[in-house]
């Protein structure tokens, strides 16, 4: 009841909408949400700065609600596939790198234990002929006879070349046969086996390795051949007599081309070292220098505590260095990558995977702005015509062949149309009556004089007559005329409509006398307000007309009372009271008409909420009770405020 | 418009998926349609070929220089050339052929050939080469049963090398080309006491098999096999021959054995004749350039001697010869037909195997010989007058010739006598000659 109520007193102070003047645009309408709040006063410009960037602030913590939606549809769905991608690249990179290092290493070991069990068995034949060599006849027959005539010696001389060059041309790996003894024979210049005074071998840069051991490996270096200066790497043996006396040193010279080939394997351009047990560089291949290679081996096992004996591998700096060490083989085989190079296949994949990649979100970007564009298209559809909405044209987004959830927003904002359309004919139509209503007022207000004029013509005649009641009659009903008129003015004060309604009560007393009695109790206060005019006087003159119909006397009670921000009005009698049928009754007599004015003014005043109610017991009277809320400013337009029933 | 855009936009995007599509299929295809060339050339052109031959330095530089040229004028074609001197080059190729790993070229000698030919080692080069300058007596010499499986070279006479600037300093005037074997042996006895000690004046042509061919050749009593393969060391002869060089020896006009026998062919150190230890001895017209590139203008060759008749001969030398077993046949064939006919060649090659047989070569490298080259040619023309045909020897020849020297070491070392010494030679022929 009082939600109702309040809203009822609203609507009387409210200001009907067509009379506003030309009205902002309706912020829904606005392209931007944010725009048409009044937060920035715009009053100093730190403060109007410091507002803008709290907006761009709050604008980017909710994208979603502050950006044209094509955009954040737009660029939502482009950042998120320039996301996924680049975490794909990156972990696949990773991913690949991992695993190529794995794969590398994996198969370069393999490689180097193959390579290294047949440099391994390689080399142990080589020492195998060397130990043949010390046990040749020939030559132990010309190292230990030296005191033999000189054709023994020469002959033994022939015999141990023919067998050196024999071994010699029977294996292609070996270059040359060098023998360090004392007295050489003369050897061929051309021939594969060369004689040497074993006082020479202090001239060998080499003699260092060989003096304390029975036998060696000497690293790579250079030999002068007939075929030009040829790379080696050579096993010398001390060779003995059988009196286990040193009397020669025999050295093969093995070609490095052949070695370097072997541990080359399949991949010429590796960079790979061969080391013996020392640790010495033998030979290698690549761009590696040997000297390199033996400081990394030494950097390995000083700071990164490495087993060269055994297997492995490590990343040192920017390479990957793999090494293999057989159980039974007296050799090392280490390989060196460059790290880029075991990266290239990954690099290649990243590289590849990010030109497919950029082509695909160039394509995806393509397809997510048309999209975007088919997505937005209905809702900008939809903004432009709410833009264009005016009540003159009645363009209706014109597009009908949307059957989704946007066709049904079409049709909504399309009945909403028709609806506002509708509302806006039927405030016309009512404005219309009203304004009519006043000129039947101002209309009203000309008939008056002409009607005061007369009666106090009446008046003055009535007293010329001497006819004192009919005068005091006609001076009455002159200001029940002042006040039902008013000026126009629908609204009139307690007070008035009391002093209407006394005034017609002295007209009944005139006629009835003393038989008529009536009390009229109403506070100050009360008397104040205002009250739509003629609002009591029906309900007295049904009293006095129907009521006392055929009575000699009769008595009426007015009474009012504040409750609640109401003022409840009671008019009793103790007339006849009202038959049941009344309701029926009241379209043939003027107080049905009175009553029925009245009951349509209060709705059309204060709604459908306030009402009058009438109660009554036979031959004991009629209580009548009206309540109206309290008003206690006299309403700029009075009437017809309360539209919404108006056209119903 | 917003039609037209999103049209241009959708066309755009195919196009750009095509391009992606066309990129990749191109990316596919370009290393397989960039292969087959390459295939194709290795199949047809490219080969390496290896190549052997004996000699020294000058002949080593030359050949490999013709090897390059070759190679620029045929890209595809390589060269794996391997060289060494007369005794290891046999040794050596006797031992690539057992392991059926002889090269694709060998250079063949005359007392190898008949037993490379008879073991099926050698490829027939009846097509393919043009020999059509080739003088037929010559050619005649690479055919085994009428076929021909070696080209020969070189038409190489087997004379004298003397230290001409020492021996005309000691007054002393070059031999003439009728010059007797006693004539060599009375010049060498002269020359002897002007020699300072440790220098000899000649040879001891004892353990020269070849040397004592030419002897026996100029007593009327041929070569030293006959002609159908038959031992022909004829006893007295062999006698003489020992009889002669052991009163030399004593009289100190030859060295003493053991510095005959150290003697090392082309070696600047130990080659007798370089090394100034002796003052004569025996070469071939081919060999003279080897001495010349040591020591220019010093040495001479002289025709061999004489006794009843000329001891000379001129031997066909320097065969080509294609293994049986090479890969490379007819691109073999191609650089030796390359290697004898073609000028750019011979310019290179010049004299370094004895004077070129195509008589187009000859003529064209006329004017431009050396002396060395006149001096070889100078012996061809004086053997030529009045040589004895050349005999190849049976196969196993070579063989026997080395077992030959050994046994003539035998005998200046005085461990036999030389009648013991032809028992043994009888011996190692039947032991050599099968």
């Amino acid at each position: 009841m009082k939600n109702s109520r309040k809203a009822g007193s609203n609507h009387i102070n409210a200001v009907p909408p067509y009379v506003r003047g030309p009205k902002p645009p309706p912020c829904s309408a606005a392209p931007r949400a944010g725009n048409c709040a009044p937060c920035g006063a715009g009053d100093g410009g730190i403060r109007l700065s410091l507002a803008k960037g709290v907006r761009a602030i709050r604008r980017f913590i909710q994208p979603f609600k502050n950006f044209q939606i094509g955009h954040v549809f737009f660029g939502s769905f482009a950042g998120f596939i320039i996301v996924v991608l680049v975490i794909v690249i990156g972990v696949s990179y990773q991913f690949s790198v991992r695993e190529m290092v794995r794969s590398t290493s994996y198969y370069q070991q393999n490689n180097l234990n193959q390579l290294d069990k047949q440099l391994n068995i390689q080399m142990t034949e080589i020492e195998n002929i060397s130990l043949a060599i010390s046990r040749n006849s020939n030559l132990q027959a010309y190292m230990d006879k030296k005191e033999a005539d000189s054709y023994t010696r020469f002959k033994n001389a022939s015999r141990m070349t023919f067998d050196l060059s024999n071994i010699a041309f029977s294996m292609p790996i070996i270059q040359s046969i060098r023998v360090y003894v004392d007295d050489p024979p003369g050897s061929d210049v051309q021939g594969p086996v060369r004689f040497i005074e074993l006082g020479e071998l202090n001239r060998e840069q080499w003699h260092g390795t060989v003096d304390n051991s029975d036998f060696s490996w000497i690293g790579q270096h250079v030999i002068t051949t007939n075929k030009g200066d040829v790379p080696v790497i050579s096993f010398a043996r001390k060779i003995y007599t059988p009196g286990y006396e040193y009397k020669a040193l025999v050295v093969l010279d093995i070609k490095a081309s052949d070695i370097i080939k072997l541990i080359q394997g399949e991949d010429p351009h590796s960079n790979r070292v061969l080391l013996d047990l020392g640790l010495r560089a033998v030979t290698y291949t690549g761009d590696i220098r040997s000297q390199q290679y033996i400081d990394t081996v030494q950097d390995l096992i000083d700071n990164y505590q490495v087993n060269m004996n055994s297997k492995g591998n490590i990343r040192y700096h920017d390479s990957l260095v793999v090494w293999s060490k057989l159980f039974s083989s007296d050799w090392i085989l280490m390989e060196v990558t460059p790290w880029s190079k075991i990266t290239k296949g990954s690099v290649r994949t990243a590289i590849v995977l990010f030109s497919i990649g950029l082509i695909a979100v160039i394509i995806a970007l393509v397809m997510t702005l048309i999209l975007a564009k088919q997505f937005t298209k209905p809702i900008i559809i939809l903004l432009k015509s709410m833009n264009n909405f005016s009540l003159g044209k009645k363009d209706k987004p014109d597009v009908n062949d949307y059957q989704n959830e946007f066709g049904a927003l079409f049709k909504g904002y399309a009945v909403l149309v028709d609806r506002t359309t509708e509302l806006y004919a039927s405030l016309e139509e009512q404005y219309r009556k009203q304004k009519e209503a006043e000129i039947q007022a101002l209309q009203a207000m000309i008939n008056p004089h002409f009607l005061y004029n007369t009666l106090d013509q009446l008046n003055w005649m009535a007293i010329e007559a001497g006819e004192e009641k009919m005068s005091r009659v006609l001076e009455l009903m002159g200001r029940m005329f002042r006040i039902g008129l008013s000026n126009g003015e629908s609204m009139i004060t307690v007070e008035k409509e009391l002093t209407h309604l006394e005034c017609y009560l002295q007209i009944q007393q005139i006629r009835w006398g003393e038989n008529l009695g009536y009390a009229i109790d109403v506070p100050e206060p009360i008397r104040a307000m205002y009250i739509p005019k003629l609002t009591l006087q029906p309900f007295v003159e049904n009293a006095i007309i129907h009521g006392f119909h055929g009575r000699d006397t009769g008595l009426i009670v007015i009474t009012a009372v504040q409750s609640q921000g109401d003022i409840h009005f009671t008019i009793s009698d103790n007339g006849v009271g009202i038959s049941g049928n009344w309701q029926q009754q009241k379209q043939r007599n003027t107080g049905g008409y009175g009553i029925r004015n009245v009951r349509e003014r209060m709705i059309a005043y204060y709604g459908p909420a306030y009402d009058i109610g009438i109660s009554s017991n036979p031959n004991r009277g009629t209580l009548v009770s009206v309540r109206i809320p309290e008003v206690t400013e006299k309403p700029a337009l009075a009437g017809g405020s309360y539209v919404e029933n108006s056209h119903n | 418009m917003k039609k037209l855009s999103r049209s241009v936009t959708l066309s755009i995007a195919v196009c750009m998926v095509f391009v992606l599509l066309a990129a990749c299929g191109s990316n596919n295809e370009t290393p397989s349609s960039a292969e087959k060339p390459g295939e194709g050339a290795g199949n047809a052109e490219s080969a390496k070929l290896r190549i052997v031959w004996w000699g020294s330095q000058a002949r080593h530089d030359a050949t490999k220089m013709v090897l390059d040229l070759y190679t620029k004028n045929n890209p595809g074609i390589t060269f794996e050339p391997d060289f060494s001197g007369f005794d290891s080059y046999w040794d050596k190729l006797a031992t690539q052929s057992a392991a059926k790993n002889a090269p694709d070229m060998i250079q063949m000698d005359a007392q190898y050939f008949n037993e490379y030919a008879a073991r099926n080692q050698l490829a027939d080069l009846s097509s393919g080469i043009n020999v059509n300058d080739l003088d037929p007596n010559l050619l005649s010499a690479g055919k085994y049963q009428d076929k021909l499986f070696a080209i020969p070279i070189g038409s190489n006479p087997f004379g004298i090398v003397y230290n001409k600037a020492a021996i005309e300093k000691m007054g002393f005037g070059a031999p003439g080309d009728n010059w007797t074997w006693d004539e060599l042996f009375q010049l060498a006895r002269d020359i002897q006491p002007k020699l300072e000690k440790g220098k000899y004046a000649l040879r001891d042509f004892t353990v020269d098999g070849e040397v004592y061919e030419m002897f026996q050749l100029s007593k009327g009593k041929g070569a030293l096999s006959t002609p159908d393969g038959k031992l022909n060391v004829d006893e007295a002869t062999w006698l003489e021959w020992c009889k002669v060089f052991a009163e030399l020896r004593a009289e100190g006009v030859v060295p003493p054995a053991e510095i005959s026998v150290s003697e090392k062919k082309y070696d600047p150190q130990l080659d007798l004749l370089l090394n100034g230890k002796v003052l004569i001895k025996q070469s071939y017209a081919s060999d003279y350039p080897s001495w010349e590139s040591v020591q220019p203008g010093v040495f001479g060759l002289a025709k061999a001697p004489r006794s009843t008749q000329a001891g000379g001969y001129i031997k066909p030398a320097m065969y080509w010869a294609i293994s049986a077993n090479s890969d490379h046949i007819e691109q073999s064939k191609k650089f030796i037909d390359f290697f004898i006919n073609d000028k750019e060649a011979a310019d290179i090659l010049g004299v370094t195997r004895g004077v070129p047989v195509s008589t187009q070569i000859l003529d064209y490298l006329q004017p431009k010989l050396n002396d060395a080259a006149k001096a070889q040619l100078g012996l061809i023309n004086a053997t030529k007058a009045d040589a004895n045909p050349f005999t190849v020897g049976p196969k196993g020849f070579g063989i026997f010739i080395v077992d030959f020297n050994k046994v003539g070491a035998e005998v200046i070392f005085d461990r036999i006598t030389p009648e013991q010494a032809y028992q043994d030679i009888v011996k190692h022929w039947e032991a050599d000659i099968k």
